[in-house]
């Protein structure tokens, strides 16, 4: 199934992209989709250091991704 | 979320005399708290020339309006008003804007300082700070 992954801040620089569509085994779920991405690139965060978001909405790692899902990888956050 | 609540995330300087003059318009109102962001000119002993936000926008305004929710649940007040630039920042412009308009003086510093506080804690905006002598760095402040 592909999944829409969003990258803002460190990890839009790690990556060098704003967002990617990434194919992945159907019943993924977030740390699945985590596994990937810190294979493919190498100075991703580990989950311990991102917070998580489906489709706008907080998640945590065991949450069950499904076809067209939009995934944030949250690193920590300093609005105000 | 009510009509009288209001959340924006700006790219363009904020105006704090047009947002004051959008809550002045109600006669239920004793009460008027607001809260201004500036960006300063030193962070951790490090000269900071200008600050750059960058904002998950959609969700950023989902989460604000939500704690907006909750701080309106937690304290009695009448609206409550937050508007968050994005993009390149001089030291002195403002940062994050929060107005709440209330009936008494004590609910709406409440509210002023529950939705500045958790706003800082969820909601999915960034903060890269440029200095004169050291490297760029993204900031932390907490996770959600």
């Amino acid at each position: 199934m592909k999944i829409k992954v969003l990258y803002f801040a460190y990890l839009k620089s790690v990556t060098h992209q704003e967002e990617e569509t990434i194919e992945i085994f159907p019943t993924a779920t977030v740390l699945n989709l985590h596994t990937l991405l810190k294979q493919k690139y190498k100075d991703f965060f580990d989950s311990k250091h991102l917070a998580i978001a489906v489709n706008e909405t907080y998640a945590d790692s065991q949450t069950k991704l499904k076809e067209g899902d939009t995934v944030c990888f949250i690193p920590p956050v300093a609005g105000g | 979320m009510p009509p009288q609540d209001h959340v924006e995330i700006w790219s363009q300087p904020l105006d704090p005399n047009q947002f004051c003059q959008h809550l002045r318009q109600n006669p239920k109102a004793g009460a008027f708290v607001s809260f201004e962001g500036w960006v300063r000119n030193h962070n951790e002993g490090k000269d900071v020339l200008e600050l750059e936000y960058e904002a998950y926008i959609p969700m950023a305004i989902k989460i604000i309006q939500k704690i907006i929710q909750e701080a309106k649940k937690k304290f009695p007040v009448l609206a409550i008003h937050v508007y968050h630039r994005v993009g390149l920042l001089k030291v002195g412009e403002i940062a994050v804007w929060v107005g709440v308009l209330g009936e008494h003086r004590k609910e709406s510093f409440e509210a002023c300082e529950y939705v500045m506080m958790e706003l800082k804690l969820r909601a999915p905006i960034w903060k890269k700070e440029m200095y004169h002598t050291h490297p760029t760095q993204w900031i932390s402040c907490s996770h959600p």
